[in-house]
Order: structure tokens, then C-alpha cells, then sequence
């Protein structure tokens, strides 16, 4: 065991478990080493550290755009590091993901970029339009739904994005750096939003280092620094201590 | 709200459902990809047309040279009776039995469409008129003509016309059989190297079609990246995001198909003069010969899948990138 990293518990089962992860990109870089951690259904996470401290590194392996090097990923007890390729599709139909870049397709209206994962699941159109107008509507572009990409705002990009994530409201909802581009009063009224997802019992892993804004909400907390885990800091203890963040 | 499910492939009902809903979103995405970029699209299956066109004009021409071969099969195999059949009065336009029964006999084998006959006087005085030996055959004693058949085969291949010649001449009541196949048999030969020259054309320019439709959707493939990553993270199998690359492969390769039709009906339209007096001077009424309906359809689907061959190449080296290995 590496000193000054923090064990979670071995026996502890959840939505994600990441059971002594390592990962060393070509060239021998390495992302994580020996992470450890539990997050049980409908729980909000916040994964923190400075720049290269592992964050986006744990939200790839979850969501499986690369395989550990070594330990083990459980999405709800399945080893997705031994998930063949044709299942990776359908486990990632069970995932949301929200990106810092937005990743939205600018030549397609927003309507288009959300009902993308309904049209993957091959929904009917009655039925995309009903959920691609509802998730507008929770993000506040329920009028937006013509408007290409480019038309709009950063943050409503990010919205859009989000919109794109929870669309049909898969159980887990990873993101990365979701409030890195925008102002503290929409960063917030995004995280406010994420807050409503997880008390609908979205599982919610947010990728962040607005260390303002996770003292705020006051949920539990992984520290990242170099690859390990730091510390994990329960909800409420995090809007309390200062010093664990 | 559920958690992840352990069986995380929905039912199979729900799954086929899905399925034809996604395959028709495939459908119109390629179309729409190919109608927001015409000039591009119009350019790209141009060049496909054009490399298609070589091919089929061939085959346009082999099937009209075919047509010619036929014309050629009415023309005659000149017997000549053995004198001992034809004993009698060569002065006499009247058949002798024997020259009579070997008509007849002749006339009953199932490689002989019909026979003619040219008795001594009637050869004669076809020499006298037409000939230029009037003033010689006024020196003959007797008429030293033979009894001739004209054998109007019913066969149009040429190894089969020649076993009917080789059997004639084996026959005790004819002297002779005399045919001249040898520009048939050079006509065979031609029409067999272009028959050759047509397949290897047809596989080069086969394959020509799938790298171009390749290397086209591979650039596509490039400007949609972003879009491709996003379908991945997404959900999208690996035949979900290849689907609309397959289609659009489909859709080069059938109007590249099309427009080399086209493109030999214009060049059918415009030889077809040059054919009818080839075939006049044969005595011969010639339409020219086109590919029927029923085999273009063909000749449009073939060309579809082979777009689709080469959309498939492009996309696969690209989805195998995609997910971690």
C-alpha cells in the first residue's frame, strides 16, 4: 500500500468500484495508480485535484473509452474491463456523459444533438420529441430546439450538452469539468441542477476543481493528486472542512 | 430511477423495432448527407460513372458483334455431288433419283435448316451470263458441271458447323464440301479475347469503383469524426455508425451505375447508324443490341453493393479505433 494514499474498504460493493486501478498511457505517463474507491446508487461524487491528478482519467475508465492496466472498474458488480466490445455499446446506454468542450454537433439543430442517444436506442419519433422536449425544458432551452449550436451561448451549449446527457435519463451521469467555461451564477445554477438529477436517484460523478462551488454543496469529495486517491471526503464534511479540500 | 440493469441488451422485439427504426434514420441521413453536398456528390459519381461506363460499352459491343456472328451462320455450305450419283443427262434440269434421294436425306438431319440445289445447266448458264467465260465454254464438248447443293445450316456455333462440314464431306455420295470458316473462326477468336478483355476490365474497374468509393467515404468519414466519437460515447454499436457510411456507399455506386447507363444508351443512340450499315452490308436488317431491363436493374444493384464494399473498408479501419483494445 503506498503511504498518504487513501484504502476504501475491500468489501464495499456499489454503482462504481474501482478495486487497486492503475493506468499507464503509452509512453509509460501514468493517469492512476492503485485508486480505490465505492459509490453507491443515487450518490453524488465530486472528484477533485489540480490539473493531471486523474479525474478525467476515472471518468474514461467508467465509461469505458479505455481499459484499465491493472485492477479492477465494477459499473453495478460488472468488471467492464473484461466486457467484450459489442456490450460496451449497451452499457454505455446506461451512462450520461457531459464534456467541458460540449461535444455537440454544430451542423445539427440542438433537437438533433439531444435526441442522439434516443435515436441510438431506436425510440420512435413521438417518442424522441416528448423526452428531447422535456430535457430542453429542464435545462431552460425549451425553445431552442431549432437553433443550430453556434446560435447559442457557451452555457447554453453546456446546457444543451446536458440536456443530451440526461435525456433518457440513464442511472449514472458522469461529468467532466462540466462549469470549467462558465460564470460562478450559471456554474451554479448548473450544479443546482445536478442536485435535482441526483434526488430523482441519478447516480452523479462530477470531474471538477471549482473547490468554491464543492464546498458549497456540501456532498462527498475524491481527492486525486498524481494518480492517487488522497482522501475521500463524506458529504457534509466537505461543506465543513476547508482543510481536507 | 433504475439502476444498470444486468442484462443490459433490451428484447429481442424491442430490439428488432429499434432496428428498422434505425436503418430508416440510416436511410435518410445518407440521403440527406449526399443531397446537402450535390456538386460533390455529382462530381464522385461522374467519376464512377465514367470507370463503369468503359465495361458495359464493351459489353454493348460484344453483344452487338454476337448479333453479326448470327447474321454471318445463313450463308451456304457448297456441296458438290459425286458424278456417280448424278449420272444422267447433264443437259437435263431434272433431278436424278439419286441427287434426289441425298436432297432429301440431307434435309432430314436436324444440323440442316434446308437444300438447295444448282443442276449442271442451270451452273452453266449462270457461267455464261455472269462468269466472263462465254466464249470458252462454247469450246466444251459436254457440260462437265457437277450436281450442286447449297446446305443452309441450322447451328450458329462454329465448332458444331464445322463437325457438319467434316461430316458432309465423309458422306460417299458427295465429292466435295467446301465452306470458308476461317473469317468466322478469326470473328470467334476476336469475340473471345474481347469476351476475356470484358472480365478483366470489369474486375479493374470493379475494384477501381470500390477504392474511389472508399477513399471518398474515408474523407467523409474524417469531416464527421467528432460525430462519430460523440454516437460511440453515445450508445451507438459499431453497425449503428456504420450503417449511414454503407448507405451512402450504396447510393455512389448505384448513380455511378446509372450514369454509365446512360451514357451507353447516348453512345448505343449514336452507333447504332454505323451498325445498320455494317449489317446492310450483309444483306442484314441490325437493331442495336442493348442489355434488357431486368439484367441493368442488376448491373445498378451490383454496382450499389460494390460502393457499399468499399464504404465498408473506409468505416471499419475507422470503428477499430474506437473502443479500447
Amino acid at each position: 500500500m503506498r503511504q498518504g494514499s487513501f484504502q476504501y474498504p475491500p468489501d464495499a460493493e456499489g454503482m462504481v468500484v474501482f478495486r487497486q486501478v492503475c493506468k499507464r498511457y503509452r509512453g509509460g505517463i501514468r493517469a492512476l495508480d492503485d485508486v480505490s474507491f465505492s459509490i453507491k446508487n443515487a450518490e453524488l461524487v465530486f472528484l477533485t485535484g489540480h490539473s493531471g491528478a486523474g479525474k478525467s482519467s476515472i471518468l474514461r475508465l467508467i465509461s469505458m473509452q479505455e481499459r484499465a492496466t491493472r485492477g479492477q472498474v465494477l459499473i453495478n458488480q460488472r468488471d467492464v474491463g473484461r466486457l467484450g466490445r459489442n456490450w460496451i455499446p449497451y452499457t454505455r446506454r446506461n451512462m450520461g456523459l457531459i464534456f467541458q468542450d460540449h461535444r455537440l454537433l454544430m451542423n445539427k439543430p440542438v433537437f438533433d444533438n439531444v435526441a442522439l442517444p434516443l435515436v441510438i436506442a431506436g425510440l420512435s419519433y413521438s417518442d424522441i420529441r416528448k423526452r428531447v422536449a422535456a430535457a430542453l425544458d429542464k435545462v431552460g432551452l425549451g425553445e431552442r430546439g431549432k437553433s443550430l449550436p453556434g446560435m447559442l451561448s457557451t452555457g447554453q451549449q453546456q446546457r444543451v450538452g446536458i440536456a443530451r446527457a440526461i435525456v433518457h435519463m440513464p442511472p449514472l451521469l458522469l461529468a467532466d469539468e462540466p462549469t470549467g467555461n462558465l460564470d460562478p451564477e450559471l456554474s451554479a445554477s448548473l450544479m443546482q441542477l445536478f442536485l435535482q438529477l441526483n434526488e430523482l436517484g441519478m447516480t452523479v460523478m462530477i470531474a471538477s476543481h471549482d473547490l468554491e462551488l464543492i464546498r458549497q454543496l456540501g456532498q462527498r469529495v475524491l481527492v486525486l493528486r498524481e494518480g492517487r486517491l488522497l482522501d475521500d471526503v463524506p458529504a457534509r464534511a466537505a461543506a465543513l472542512s476547508g482543510q481536507r479540500l | 430511477m433504475s439502476t444498470i440493469s444486468d442484462r443490459q441488451k433490451p428484447p429481442l422485439r424491442n430490439r428488432l423495432r429499434g432496428w428498422l427504426r434505425q436503418h430508416a434514420y440510416s436511410l435518410m441521413y445518407s440521403i440527406g448527407n449526399l443531397l446537402r453536398h450535390p456538386v460533390a456528390s455529382l462530381l464522385t459519381t461522374a467519376v464512377l460513372g465514367l470507370a463503369l461506363c468503359l465495361p458495359l460499352l464493351l459489353w454493348v459491343v460484344m453483344g452487338n458483334l454476337e448479333g453479326l456472328r448470327k447474321l454471318d451462320t445463313l450463308e451456304s455450305i457448297t456441296v458438290f455431288v459425286a458424278a456417280a450419283e448424278a449420272a444422267g443427262n447433264a443437259d437435263d434440269d431434272a433431278i436424278p433419283l439419286p441427287v434426289d434421294a441425298l436432297i432429301n436425306e440431307l434435309a432430314e438431319w436436324p444440323t440442316i435448316s434446308r437444300v438447295d440445289h444448282i443442276s449442271p445447266q442451270q451452273g452453266l448458264r449462270e457461267l455464261q451470263t455472269s462468269g466472263g467465260f462465254g466464249s470458252a465454254l462454247e469450246l466444251l464438248d459436254s457440260n462437265p458441271l457437277p450436281w450442286v447443293l447449297l446446305v443452309i445450316p441450322a447451328l450458329d456455333d462454329a465448332s458444331a458447323l464445322t463437325d457438319l462440314l467434316a461430316r458432309l464431306q465423309q458422306h460417299p455420295g458427295i465429292e466435295s464440301a467446301q465452306a470458308d470458316w476461317r473469317w468466322l473462326h478469326r470473328l470467334q477468336g476476336i469475340l473471345q479475347l474481347a469476351r476475356n478483355t470484358l472480365q478483366l476490365l470489369a474486375v479493374l474497374f470493379g475494384i477501381g469503383v470500390v477504392l474511389v468509393i472508399s477513399n471518398t467515404i474515408r474523407l467523409d468519414i474524417q469531416n464527421r469524426q467528432d460525430e462519430i466519437d460523440v454516437l460511440a460515447l453515445a450508445g451507438a454499436t459499431r453497425a449503428f455508425i456504420r450503417r449511414p457510411f454503407l448507405y451512402t456507399g450504396f447510393w455512389y455506386g448505384a448513380m455511378g451505375g446509372l450514369i454509365a447507363v446512360l451514357i451507353v444508351l447516348l453512345a448505343a443512340l449514336w452507333l447504332g447508324g454505323d451498325l445498320a450499315r455494317l449489317a446492310d452490308a450483309y444483306n442484314q436488317q441490325a437493331r442495336v443490341w442493348l442489355p434488357p431491363p431486368g439484367m441493368l436493374c442488376l448491373l445498378l444493384i451490383g454496382c450499389g453493393f460494390l460502393g457499399q464494399a468499399g464504404a465498408y473498408i473506409a468505416v471499419n479501419r475507422r470503428l477499430r479505433e474506437l473502443n479500447p483494445a
